[in-house]
């Protein structure tokens, strides 16, 4: 059988794209679409490239259309979630990885490891959005606080000023301690707002949050015979070619494996609140 | 590197960093690939007082589901440390670099593997076989299907 016309432009595009010419390919996987529309191959090809060229929203929009001809379509969720990280829409990256993410390890994809650390990095984002909101909130809060401070004390001294039985030096003297009070609540008060930001500093990993493989923090952990918790597809990559618990060396096959949801809670927990722990 | 490998190496160069074991020291890690690690002997082994010696890692893409290969190397002043497992081409006759490797051991904990077995050693000798095995070795140490010799030295 003859590839048909669309196939060759397929492998046009393939070719270019092993060579790095993004541009060009696009151009063979948009020839492609022409003659066969219904191939979401030529879609999420098409993606990759234009994600390699930061062009993201179509990139999108080619991930939309192959999503539209197979629903359960591995990698257009994956580049989704790629392209929806690029246009720092982390909410929307989260969902399409976790899907993705399934969906490589009911096809026993090599690239599950590479989906759970977009879905990682979507939370990451997704938490950095939120520290940059507290913040500014937080130094929002200050700043009134601060006003307040000050117009309330402005007003006492106004008040000490026009005290009608006080002498001169009386006055002068009130107004001082007054300053000072108020110098110091100011002192005060941003002090307490420093400390409560050293709290949210404090940027440590607990090891047991850790896969003792990848060093990463986990996402998908499984547990072994022995009690042990490793990410998942880090632990398959192991058992692709060896047969043992990693800490034990005892016998240890996939089937042996549990989740460890309680332990897959506690990471998510900890991320909600700690997201630069991606990057730890 | 495959998948989310990239990073381990570089917390574990953290680690030996920022918390290392006593007579462990990096000498040199610039990139992924080759690693130079000091270690010294801590206790008093008449064998090794006072000395240094030099191990070098080399890290494949695979790493850390592969083992490193890891072999003592001379330098100026730095020599070979004598062990009736060690070869005098700096290859090392130990489980843990090849059959008996895991994916949770790191370059720490190899290092100590191999500090704990120069401190327990009391014999001031090469293996049996050391002018065979240097004529005919392969570069890499972890082409050779070493018959692990007893685990008493």
């Amino acid at each position: 059988m003859h590839p048909s016309e669309s196939e060759l432009h397929k492998e046009a595009g393939n070719v270019l794209f092993s060579h790095e010419d993004y541009e060009g390919a696009i151009k063979e996987y948009t020839k492609a679409i022409i003659k066969d529309s219904s191939n979401p191959v030529y879609f999420t090809n098409r993606a990759l490239c234009r994600l390699r060229i930061h062009k993201n929203e179509e990139a999108l929009d080619d991930c939309d259309k192959a999503l539209e001809l197979s629903k359960d379509n591995m990698k257009a969720n994956f580049l989704r979630a790629q392209a929806l990280l690029a246009l720092d829409r982390p909410n929307e990256a989260l969902r399409s990885s976790k899907i993705a993410y399934e969906l490589a390890l009911q096809t026993r994809s090599p690239s599950s490891q590479a989906i759970a650390q977009t879905v990682l990095n979507a939370k990451k984002r997704r938490w950095e959005v939120q520290e940059e909101r507290r913040l500014e909130r937080e130094s929002a809060l200050l700043n009134e606080m601060l006003d307040i401070l000050e117009s309330n004390y402005a007003r006492k001294i106004e008040a000490a000023l026009n005290e009608d039985f006080a002498v001169e030096h009386e006055k002068q003297e009130n107004k001082e301690i007054l300053e000072y009070e108020r110098d110091e609540k100011m002192k005060f008060l941003k002090k307490t707002f420093e400390r409560s930001d050293a709290r949210y500093q404090k940027r440590e990993v607990p090891d047991w949050l850790i896969d003792p493989i990848s060093f990463n923090i986990f996402y998908d952990p499984v547990m072994s015979k022995s009690g042990q918790s490793f990410e998942r597809s880090v632990l398959l990559e192991h058992l692709k070619n060896h047969s043992f618990d990693p800490f034990t060396r005892e016998n240890l096959t996939e089937a042996d494996l549990r989740p460890n949801l309680g332990l897959k809670a506690a990471c998510e927990q900890f991320l909600e609140e700690n997201g630069w722990a991606v990057d730890y | 590197m495959i998948g989310g490998f990239t990073k381990r190496l570089g917390r574990e160069l953290n680690d030996l960093k920022s918390n290392p074991a006593v007579g462990i020291s990096v000498f040199q890690a610039d990139d992924f690939r080759i690693w130079l690690i000091d270690i010294k002997v801590m206790d008093d082994n008449p064998i090794y007082v006072g000395k240094k010696f030099r191990l070098q890692f080399r890290f494949a893409p695979t790493y850390p589901i592969e083992a490193p290969e890891v072999q003592f190397v001379a330098s100026y002043g730095i020599e070979i440390p004598m062990h009736p497992h060690i070869y005098s081409n700096g290859h090392i006759c130990l489980d843990v670099l090849g059959s008996g490797w895991s994916p949770v051991q790191t370059v720490a904990s190899v290092s100590m593997s191999i500090q704990s077995m120069l401190a327990g050693n009391d014999r001031n000798e090469r293996p049996p076989d050391d002018a065979r095995y240097v004529a005919h070795a392969p570069i890499s140490p972890k082409n050779t299907r070493f018959v692990y010799h007893d685990d008493s030295v």
